[in-house]
């Protein structure tokens, strides 16, 4: 296999998961990372080794051995950045969300379809070995007809007052915090697990905190440090940290779901629990190495990711054997290595998330906040 | 940080996991592939993009560019290519068993010390963040004194007569195969949690398939279960499928573990319980993302890996947020960063085991044999 070479824009959290994971491919190499704090993207370079910094990804964009991008910027720029990247005639990996509005997303998936280049959105979780598993299941029918789908995603790193991010502000993040963070990877592993499609939601939001303190310095997302400076100053949030969605899909099969920012103890608590004709698939994404599968007629069964006990379609997503956990970065690994395969030419077709899937987790996402806001069912205009 | 370029000998199970641990530390480059089967050895070696195959490992080792090699041979060459390592003055990671007796396991560490060179063997549960939170609580006093440890590792991949693998050759594995292969990494880990180690044991070995059917084909290490019916010859079996194993630690206390091979169900489950004057501590290892600490005057705890949670000594182990559950892969990757760093010259010293600790590893299991033969406590012969 030829060496591709590769540049990330972003050097917040995800950033430099994209850079580990990459490199686990064995067949990628990252040149070049891009931010725009000088000092903070030089000091993320040398740490991990990357060659090159930019300050000004549009310089990165006329560095001819970059064949691929990742998009790892902040939401407001994922539109400019996306639609410059494909403009550059470089494939593209962008984080979610694909952009901030539908009118933008839609433009996106034009655009990329127009160019035919390579373009990928990091669903991740859909890459979990057991996750591939549950989706084989359904495709061989030994789940049957999706009656209904119930579950969650909490977190607890913004349970305090004194939590700050930039994923609370409006004119960063978009139009929704924890439904658009939170929900869409919810909703996108629901739907690529049954093959079923949200057409209708009924949204609830709330902001716990209306009023948040915010110390001077910035947090990462998920700030390993608690900060113990006493300079706040108050903001106001107008975004959602914790909401109950109600789904409709397109076969009438009903569902449910939470998102929280506020959740005491829970850390990323990603669960799904699907409710077919033949069985039931749960699965609690902090202990993604177990699979409950839920029967009438018999005991329930805990399927552990083992490769000799996963279906065809699913096992090539597991790399080590039974009781070796794989972990959060073996998802975007997987993802990757499909995209990158097609990148190299490989006929395989391995499918990977594209910027049609970012597109409807937008519009699922619009559709959430305008429900929520005339507080009735709203159609999910795709 | 300038790149290091490393050798892996061995393109079996752990071969490959070596490479992938290395690859995410950015700065190492691995620029060969050994391996005894000249066919195998190019074919892993184009499959995992590593530019040179080998089917002489002295052939790698007149490379000068090379600086540190990894031992992935099967454990009845570790000897002689531990040593041939060394000899030609390149750094050495050696997977477990350091040796197949003390003796040479003894003249390795000698060696070793008057090389001067870096020595390490791979006991990567050591490196899970949760192991090194559980030994940092040990060590900052909160577990307090140890009364007693105990526990299992439990697999299922030997479990029928048609299960077949090198490992069930006491000619190529050793004389002992359960208590060698995870009683091993078993002992290590709560020795190393504890700070306390094993100076008698008192053993009772059983195999319990006294003759397997053996395939044509070689198998590698937990593929076995993949394989369908064919063509078997009989073969007797005389290594240990079980065994259960008392011990005394220096401090007084007592303990007991139990391996197994044939429990099925159980993947790769190595599970201990330490019980202390001021708590206790317990860790499923096939969850390695949750501690459970006990008490008797208020509840128990579950500690989620978060980095926020970690004590400062743990938390550089933790290169994800929580919830963000790290696995199997994330061990070895901690074990090699902090032995590479020592290789560039690094002054912080941090820990990794080495050749010492693998040289304990051979010493217990030779007493724990000799102590099942002989039906009486054994002391372990340092």
């Amino acid at each position: 296999m030829r060496t591709i070479k590769a540049a990330v824009i972003g050097t917040g959290f995800v950033g430099p998961a994209h850079v580990e994971a990459l490199r686990r491919l064995g067949f990628v190499e990252v040149v070049a990372l891009a931010g725009r704090n000088k000092e903070r993207t030089e000091s993320k370079a040398t740490e991990l080794s990357i060659p090159r910094v930019y300050t000004d990804y549009r310089k990165l964009l006329k560095d001819p051995e970059v064949e691929v991008v990742h998009n790892c910027s902040t939401n407001n720029v994922h539109f400019t950045i996306n639609a410059a990247i494909l403009k550059a005639g470089k494939h593209c990996i962008s984080e979610k969300p694909l952009a901030t509005t539908t009118a933008h997303s839609r433009a996106l998936v034009k655009l990329a379809k127009g160019t035919g280049l390579v373009n990928a959105v990091n669903f991740n979780y859909r890459f979990y070995p057991l996750s591939m598993q549950a989706k084989a299941m359904v495709e061989a029918g030994e789940f049957g007809e999706l009656y209904a789908a119930t579950g969650c995603y909490l977190q607890d790193w913004l349970c305090w007052e004194t939590d700050y991010s930039w994923r609370l502000d409006r004119r960063i993040s978009g139009v929704s915090s924890a439904v658009a963070d939170l929900g869409s990877h919810w909703c996108d592993l629901v739907q690529f697990i049954t093959g079923r499609r949200i057409v209708a939601v009924l949204g609830d939001l709330q902001t716990t905190f209306k009023v948040r303190k915010r110390p001077k310095v910035t947090a990462e997302a998920f700030a390993v440090d608690t900060l113990t400076s006493k300079d706040y100053e108050r903001v106001k949030i107008g975004l959602d940290d914790f909401a109950n969605v109600l789904v409709r899909f397109h076969n009438g099969a009903r569902g449910v779901f939470s998102v929280s920012q506020v959740s005491h103890g829970r850390k990323n608590y990603l669960h799904y629990e699907l409710d077919g004709a033949k069985c039931s698939l749960g699965a609690d994404l902090e202990q993604p190495n177990e699979l409950w599968v839920g029967h009438r007629e018999k005991a329930n069964e805990v399927l552990i990711k083992d490769p000799s006990l996963l279906k065809a379609q699913a096992r090539p997503y597991a790399h080590y054997p039974g009781g070796h956990p794989e972990g959060y970065p073996d998802g975007p690994k997987n993802l990757f290595r499909n995209a990158y395969l097609k990148i190299a030419g490989d006929k395989k077709a391995l499918p990977f998330p594209t910027f049609e899937d970012g597109h409807r987790a937008v519009a699922i996402v619009e559709a959430v906040v305008a429900s929520a806001r005339a507080r009735q069912w709203t159609k999910v205009a795709y | 940080m300038r790149t290091i370029k490393a050798a892996v000998i061995g393109a079996g199970f752990i071969g490959p996991a070596h490479v992938e641990a290395l690859r995410r530390l950015g700065f190492v480059e691995v620029a060969a592939l050994v391996d005894a089967d000249r066919a195998r050895a190019e074919q892993k070696a184009a499959a995992l993009s590593i530019r040179q195959a080998y089917q002489d490992y002295r052939e790698m080792l007149a490379d000068p560019e090379i600086e540190v090699v990894h031992n992935c041979s099967p454990n009845n060459v570790h000897f002689e290519i531990n040593s041939a390592i060394l000899q030609s003055g390149k750094h050495c990671v050696s997977e477990k068993p350091l040796a197949m007796t003390s003796e040479e396991a003894r003249r390795l560490v000698e060696l070793a010390k008057k090389t001067g060179l870096v020595n390490a063997v791979d006991f990567n549960y050591r490196f899970y963040p949760l192991v090194q939170q559980a030994k940092a609580m040990c060590e900052a006093g909160e577990v307090g004194e140890v009364y007693s440890v105990h526990g299992s590792y439990l697999q299922d991949w030997l479990y029928l007569d048609t299960d077949y693998n090198w490992r069930l050759q006491p000619e190529v594995s050793g004389a002992s195969r359960a208590v060698a292969d995870i009683g091993s990494h078993w002992c290590d880990l709560v020795q190393f949690v504890t700070g306390r180690r094993i100076v008698e044991v008192m053993a009772d070995l059983v195999t319990v398939h006294k003759s397997r059917k053996r395939p044509k084909g070689e198998i590698e290490t937990y593929a076995g279960k993949l394989l369908g019916p064919g063509d078997y010859e009989e073969v007797p079996i005389n290594t240990e499928d079980y065994a259960s194993v008392l011990f005394t630690l220096d401090n007084g206390a007592h303990g007991a573990f139990t391996v197994c091979q044939v429990a099925a169900g159980r993947k790769n489950r190595l599970y201990y319980e330490v019980d202390g004057s001021k708590c206790a501590l317990a860790a499923d290892l096939e969850q390695p993302n949750e501690l459970w600490v006990g008490y008797r005057e208020k509840a128990n705890e579950v500690i989620i890996k978060d980095p926020s949670l970690l004590r400062p000594e743990a938390r550089p182990y933790a290169h994800y947020p929580g919830g963000h559950p790290e696995g199997y892969p994330d061990g070895p990757k901690n074990l090699f960063n902090n032995v590479y760093l020592k290789v560039m010259g690094d002054t912080a010293a941090l820990p990794y085991p080495t050749f010492e600790d693998g040289y304990r590893a051979v010493a217990i299991v030779e007493a724990v044999l000799e102590s099942s033969r002989a039906r009486r406590w054994t002391k372990v012969a340092y």
